[in-house]
């Protein structure tokens, strides 16, 4: 077996690309529809916060991500404004990430289309600006202020739905979808810890650990953590998307990488000790 | 215009996914395309959202103050100072705004959300008391009844049964002192513990021996556990943006889009194998 | 000369630090106006920021054209890039769409160029995880079997074909009302032990941060002064 096992050592690692593509590449092309997938406390919790909110409640959503992270946060952005639009809430969409912008434009109008929300009376979205943690204080003291004209140009002041919301306190919920810093620790820190209002997000599957203790001390409600969180929020609210689709892909590369760490691991405690062993 | 849309979009993305098989030109042609594409995207950006909006619409405005404007954008230009080494100093002035607002932020915020909220939540009693009030009770006696009402003439526990039991087994955990509330407590010490340790780990103002030593060494194993967290969560993370990629790939496949994917992946590939056959010789192999 | 250039930055900094901190503990109508003042000042600042680091790209291709130095005709792409992104940006009025809701030529060119290079990109890393999964991850000791088996439970856990077997045909949902389906398991482990640990770095980085942030405040931290004089 020794010899064997060395020789797997050495292998070039273009055959575990290679594997890992077919892995990911085979569930996209044939449905294989695992079963199993349930709602996790986190993403429960961020659920039930905007399905129980009166209706009409003013939320912002902060897209906090750009492309590098698209299939993980687009879906789970699809998923929340959906349930945003679905229960006729007013939704303000923004963003820290200036390579998001056009990205997060374009995932607004496409959900609002779908619920035939009306730009500037049901939802709004006033784009980017430069400074991170400085926009949130500045949208904390005036909105109007931070962003006198929305993403196509529009004065701020002059849409409808923004004349009644002047301050971030303002806000019954701030969600941040956020891939990194800025995201959803600079609104906890700069925002909803100093302005006392709601917050709740989703992140990226690598910020996931990184974000837990904030969801633990209760400064924030919940958590959507990665596509497989998307996944679940499509489940709760019945419509499935990206994410639920991409769980297949997912999990059998999930299983690939277990089953590499246990045949390395074999590997290794065989030809330990061995000349020319790992 | 989505036709060629696709085959651009296609093109890069094979261009980055060809530093698979080594590093070469298709790679470096698309890596710097994005840097100046993003710079590029970045600049529009500037110019629209900040500058128009926040600085040449004010100037031009009505507001009698419009002029206070221009102690930002004075501040701003002192930063451009730094390409000219003469009067290089005067971006000091800027940086020392930058600096020292940022820093005057950071600390009360940073005291808050980082250390006293974190603190707290650290702080909790270890051992939940009994909520012993008739309220508790009877929560607990309604969840009973409703839970009794749900199995009813049910051969075996649905999912609906064992939502109605959790329900009572929370209500339970409340007003008496069962199992689920010594799981509770049990996290909470968990919690404790862990915080504790990993700070007696990070501490190198004495020497780790004794119990100091047995602190830090559970510390390091709570470290652990947060890196094979973390291992685990960036595998779905990459796995997720790979198959997003692919997902993109499989949609230029069509017909309507020309066939994107497959015939630039077949270009790509005769053209990596022609350079590959030239260079046959000079390289040293791809090993690990 | 001495104070210009070494003081006055330092007392800016002092200055402008002092009345920010103080912001957050004394919240009275004027000092939220300076705030507001302040942030919007950083905001515009911020722009010229990001100039800077843009000009010294910039500056860096250049030279490498003018001088023809190795890799210079990668180079030129940077500067296309940019200036194919710049003139479609003026050209749609930084719009990323146009009325009738399609995408614009800087909406288009953002979709087929910026969006592809930059996921993909990071896309590419998915490889490498599986790559140092088979080649690195060893449990050569009893903490790293710790970390091993944490990422294994985690790996399993985020799929929910495990759940499926876990609960679904093996049965296995609780004890006592204590949820033990994999969903839960990875959910206790990254919300508690996970969450006490990454608390521990928090608490060492945040006084960290907040030791720095004084001394620069106070002028002993002068490192953003750079050298010279």
């Amino acid at each position: 077996m020794e010899p064997f096992f060395r020789k797997l050592l050495a292998m070039d690692r273009r055959w575990i690309f290679l594997c890992l593509g077919v892995a990911v590449i085979f569930p996209t092309f044939f449905k294989l529809n695992l079963p199993g997938l349930k709602a996790s406390p986190n993403v429960q919790a961020v659920y039930d916060l905007v399905e129980n909110m009166p209706e009409g409640s003013k939320v912002l959503v902060s897209f906090d991500f750009d492309p590098a992270s698209k299939p993980e946060l687009a879906p789970q952005a699809t998923a929340v404004l959906r349930h945003l639009f679905r229960k006729k809430h007013k939704v303000v969409a923004m963003g820290l990430w200036v390579t998001g912008v056009t990205m997060a434009k374009d995932i607004v109008s496409r959900t609002a289309a779908e619920a035939n929300a009306k730009y500037g009376e049901d939802y709004v979205y006033l784009g980017w600006k430069p400074g991170n943690f400085a926009v949130i204080e500045n949208m904390a003291a005036d909105i109007h202020n931070c962003f006198p004209k929305d993403n196509d140009g529009k004065e701020t002041a002059s849409l409808p739905m923004m004349k009644g919301i002047r301050k971030l306190s303002e806000f019954d919920l701030v969600v941040s979808l956020a891939a990194g810093s800025p995201g959803i620790d600079t609104w906890i820190a700069y925002g909803s810890d100093k302005y006392h209002f709601k917050m709740t997000g989703g992140t990226t599957a690598v910020n996931v650990a990184s974000m837990a203790q904030y969801v633990q001390a209760g400064q924030m409600t919940g958590l959507i953590g990665a596509m497989r969180g998307a996944a679940e929020y499509e489940m709760l609210i019945n419509q499935k998307g990206d994410a639920a689709a991409g769980m297949d892909a997912i999990s059998l590369g999930h299983y690939l990488i277990v089953a590499l760490v246990v045949l390395g691991n074999v590997a290794y405690f065989v030809t330990r000790g061995s000349k020319g062993g790992a | 215009m989505e036709i060629v849309g696709a085959w651009i979009a296609v093109g890069l993305t094979l261009f980055m996914f060809s530093f698979l098989y080594k590093d070469n030109p298709f790679y470096k042609v698309g890596e710097n395309l994005y840097v100046g594409i993003t710079i590029g995207y970045f600049v529009i950006q500037l110019w629209y959202k900040t500058w128009i909006d926040k600085v040449w619409d004010v100037l031009t405005g009505q507001a009698h103050d419009r002029f206070v404007i221009l102690i930002p954008v004075l501040i701003g230009a002192l930063l451009l100072t730094r390409f000219v080494p003469k009067i290089a100093w005067m971006s000091r002035w800027a940086f020392a705004f930058v600096i020292g607002y940022g820093a005057g932020l950071a600390i009360p915020a940073t005291l808050t959300t980082s250390v006293v909220i974190q603190a707290q939540a650290t702080a909790k009693p270890l051992v939940t008391m009994p909520d012993r009030s008739p309220g508790a009770a009877k929560a607990t006696e309604n969840a009973k009844a409703a839970y009794d009402k749900a199995k009813e003439g049910a051969a075996k526990e649905d999912e609906k049964i064992r939502a109605a039991r959790y329900r009572y087994e929370q209500s339970r955990s409340v007003s008496e002192y069962t199992f689920l509330t010594a799981y509770r407590d049990f996290t909470t010490i968990v919690i404790f513990v862990g915080v504790f340790c990993v700070l007696f780990y990070f501490f190198f103002s004495i020497e780790h021996r004794g119990p100091v030593r047995a602190f830090s060494r559970v510390g390091i194993l709570f470290l652990m556990i947060y890196f094979g967290a973390s291992y685990g969560n960036t595998v779905m993370g990459r796995l997720s943006l790979l198959y997003g990629r692919v997902l993109d790939l499989k949609d230029y496949s069509r017909q309507m889009y020309g066939f994107a994917t497959p015939v630039i992946l077949v270009l790509m590939i005769a053209v990596l194998a022609a350079l590959h056959v030239k260079n046959k010789g000079k390289d040293e192999g791809h090993a690990a | 000369m001495v104070f210009l250039k070494r003081q006055l930055p330092l007392l800016i900094c002092f200055v402008i630090g002092t009345v920010t901190a103080l912001q957050y503990y004394v919240p009275t109508n004027f000092s939220a106006e300076m705030s507001e003042g302040l942030s919007n000042w950083y905001i515009i600042v911020s722009m010229f920021a990001a100039l800077l680091g843009f000009v010294s790209v910039g500056m860096v291709h250049t030279k490498k054209i003018q001088r023809q130095e190795p890799g210079w005709a990668y180079s030129t792409l940077v500067i296309l890039g940019f200036l194919a992104m710049v003139i479609v940006g003026f050209v749609s009025g930084g719009k990323e769409t146009t009325p009738d809701g399609r995408p614009s030529s800087y909406g288009w060119l953002y979709n087929c160029t910026l969006v592809p290079l930059q996921a993909t990109m990071f896309a590419i890393l998915g490889f490498y995880v599986a790559s140092a999964a088979f080649r690195s991850f060893r449990a050569k000791s009893f903490d790293a079997g710790v970390l091993l088996a944490t990422a294994v439970i985690v790996l399993l856990g985020n799929v929910p074909f495990t759940n499926q077997v876990w609960a679904g045909w093996l049965g296995i949902h609780d004890v006592a009302g204590v949820k033990i389906e994999m969903t839960d398991i990875v959910s206790w482990l990254i919300g508690t032990p996970n969450a006490a640990a990454r608390r521990g770095v928090t608490f060492g980085v945040a006084l960290g941060a907040i030791a720095t942030s004084l001394k620069i405040i106070f002028g002993i931290e002068r490192a953003y002064l750079g050298g010279g004089d």
